[in-house]
């Protein structure tokens, strides 16, 4: 196969990809004083190289379109921005179609469910959607319904714990929490400056800065065990902590702080070791099982790991000891 | 035409400017001499196979979501033929305007501020689950709703935050691949393995929905060899394989009605045959537990004292699992069989960890 020199080489994605990029920045380079660079670099999720690429095939098309076609596109470039001018055509992004709509619409829905909005979030999302159908291209309401896709994460039982803590999030207020720790005999009610919401391995948890504890005293609570979210409203906004990322506190996969784990090695049943391979790393063993060694920052946290498995999974030493001692007394 | 040929971006942007500057619709010759990537050329394909490229990309356009109209028109000498149309008003997104700053001019849509932060909280809620197979098109419904805002307009980024598994990244094919046939409504092959009998079998089915629970995604389908609805573990499904037959027109319809609702995160004791109401098993849960179980609605709650809560239970053993697991603070009251067997349970369980000896790993290779 030949380079075709006069062809410029194609950004990375498909034609429709390609098309779709072009068809937000087209519009956001007509407007006055065009559009720099980074700003497109943010806009499209997309490096220099890509853009720069995206360009070349909008300044190529001078090269066959006839003179005075209303498709030509004036279009000036320096080293920050790009700016365009068009006689006609892209001077507003497309309305949503058929699969941004349907997002939006899971979008709402999911929110809904996040949020506790409602009992009945699908009515709540429609009435929404209803609201919004003047940004929805002509036919894609007709193509997203029925929905056949829904985020089942967030429970219902949890929606106004959420919703508080979403909402003292957002409007930066402290937090009491009542929580109940593993293995404490009472509620406990602890200060928190909720930064973020975590949805990890099937759990939620919520994040924030302890303000009673030394920092850094970044904590995570596990939702179903916060009996109560007390938002202070009297109080000052609190000061969001800078630089912050959630993920310098959290494992790639999970949610698991401990500042000096112990790692406890657990056996499991034949029975049972499919289950645990699927979910755990660890090594098959001679005639039964497989055996995983898990940092344990909670022995709580071990013993009703091991418990829920009955007899199918055998703690080695500690935590052997430790599930002893709970199942003895009974 | 002289020149370079356009790539197929370029024809595409093409085709899309040609019929948004015509008012009126235009029929397949004007389309095929006005837009550079179909100009006939004596030395290019033929015209059929140029009228095939075009086919093609108008539906790629359509379902893009550019609203290309098709309507009858009167062609000059052949009568009515097939004429399309792009109407400015159905193409383009009208400015947003949020109420109360200004006034809406014509063409301009207003929408409440709150109703707005709501869409744009889904959708990035949404652009933020693991292996949404809709990442991307809600990424740009994002992008187009947040055209006409300026930043400080749009508030704060919402709070959540998913956390990948693993696995996601390898899921996330599978899903988009789901989500297609399910969308187009076509049947699907695939290889499933059933951990609890350790067998990969052959299935055939009709998608009926995506859930994501739990940090993992299910397909709820109607199994066509077992006539009946099953939760497929997405990861567990393999060689998964599209009715190729007549890609653009559904297998099947969707029972009216139809919801993912009652498939929503159940407890394993709940799983089993949906005709049984279940066996009630009624726990008291002693302090400080029976907060939790009150926060949690776990089971049904008698009233007062709240501690002592029912379960309707297809199966008990995972339910007995599971209250071993919340150490003696939840014990049985009825029935008096279910309570023998939690005791047994726990006495097993401290036997095996009594008598423990550990075997060696298996040695590499057998």
């Amino acid at each position: 196969m030949t380079d075709r020199p006069d062809r410029p080489t194609p950004p990375p994605g498909g034609a429709i990809d390609r098309l779709e990029r072009l068809l937000l920045l087209l519009p956001r380079a007509q407007r006055k004083g065009g559009v720099t660079f980074d700003e497109l670099e943010r806009l499209l999720e997309v490096d220099r190289r890509t853009l720069r690429a995206d360009l070349d095939l909008l300044t190529a098309r001078a090269s066959y379109l006839r003179a005075g076609d209303p498709a030509d596109l004036q279009i000036t470039i320096d080293a920050e921005r790009v700016e365009i001018f068009s006689p006609g055509p892209f001077h507003r992004p497309p309305r949503l179609g058929a699969r941004e709509a349907l997002a939006l619409v899971l979008g709402l829905r999911t929110r809904a469910l996040v949020r506790g909005l409602a009992d009945t979030p699908a009515t709540h999302a429609d009435a929404l959607l209803a609201r919004l159908e003047g940004v929805l291209a002509t036919r894609a309401l007709d193509d997203i319904q029925p929905l056949p896709v829904e985020d089942a994460s967030a429970r219902p039982v949890d929606g106004l714990l959420r919703d508080r803590a979403l909402d003292a999030i957002a409007e930066r207020r402290p937090v009491r929490l009542r929580y109940l720790k593993p293995g404490a005999s009472d509620a406990e009610v602890r200060q928190l400056h909720p930064l973020t919401l975590v949805h990890a391995e099937g759990r939620w948890y919520l994040m924030g800065e302890a303000p009673d504890r030394p920092p850094p005293a970044v904590r995570s609570f596990r939702l179903d065990r916060i009996l109560e979210i007390e938002i202070e409203d009297e109080s000052k906004p609190f000061a969001y902590p800078d630089p912050f990322d959630p993920h310098d506190y959290l494992e790639p996969s999970r949610v698991f702080q401990a500042a000096d784990p112990v790692e406890v090695t657990v056996d499991y049943s034949p029975k049972i070791a499919r289950w645990i391979e699927e979910r755990f790393e660890g090594v098959p063993l001679e005639g039964w099982g497989f055996r995983v060694t898990h940092p344990v920052a909670d022995r709580e946290w071990l013993v009703r790991h091991v418990l829920r498995y009955g007899g199918e999974a055998v703690a080695h030493s500690p935590g052997r000891e430790w599930v002893i001692e709970a199942l003895d007394h009974r | 035409m002289t020149g370079p040929t356009p790539t197929k971006a370029q024809r595409l942007l093409d085709l899309i400017a040609f019929l948004s500057s015509h008012r009126f619709p235009v029929g397949i010759d004007a389309i095929l001499d006005g837009v550079p990537g179909y100009t006939r050329d004596p030395a290019g394909p033929s015209p059929e196979s140029t009228r095939r490229k075009f086919e093609r990309d108008k539906a790629e356009l359509r379902d893009a979501g550019i609203p290309i109209d098709s309507v009858p028109i009167q062609a000059p000498g052949r009568g009515e033929e097939e004429g399309y149309r792009l109407r400015s008003r159905d193409f383009y997104l009208p400015v947003l305007r949020l109420l109360g700053e200004g006034t809406a001019s014509r063409g301009e849509l207003e929408v409440r501020p709150s109703e707005l932060r709501a869409a744009l909280e889904g959708l990035s809620q949404v652009v933020d689950l693991p292996a949404f197979p809709f990442r991307r098109a809600a990424r740009s419904a994002l992008r187009k709703l947040t055209f006409d805002l300026a930043a400080e307009q749009l508030g704060e980024a919402p709070a959540i935050l998913h956390l990948e598994p693993a696995r996601t990244a390898a899921e996330a094919e599978t899903v988009a691949h789901l989500s297609d046939a399910l969308l187009r409504r076509k049947e699907i092959g695939f290889d499933y393995y059933a951990i609890h009998r350790d067998e990969r079998t052959g299935r055939r089915a009709q998608p009926r929905g995506l859930l994501y629970q739990a940090s993992r995604w299910y397909l709820a389908a109607w199994d066509l060899d077992r006539e009946g609805l099953r939760l497929f573990r997405v990861d567990r499904m393999d060689n998964i394989e599209v009715n190729a037959r007549s890609p653009r027109t559904p297998d099947y319809a969707l029972p009216a009605g139809h919801s993912l609702e009652p498939l929503r995160e159940r407890q394993a004791w709940e799983l089993g045959d949906d005709a049984d109401d279940g066996e009630p098993i009624r726990v008291r849960f002693h302090p400080p537990l029976d907060l939790l179980a009150h926060r949690n609605q776990w089971g049904e709650g008698d009233g007062n004292p709240a501690t002592v809560r029912t379960f309707h239970v297809r199966r008990r053993e995972p339910l007995l699992r599971w209250l071993l697991g919340l150490g003696g603070d939840a014990r049985i009251e009825a029935p008096d069989g279910a309570a023998r067997e939690l005791e047994a349970l726990r006495l097993r369980t401290l036997e095996a960890h009594l008598a423990f000896e550990p075997v060696p790993p298996r040695r590499s290779g057998t």
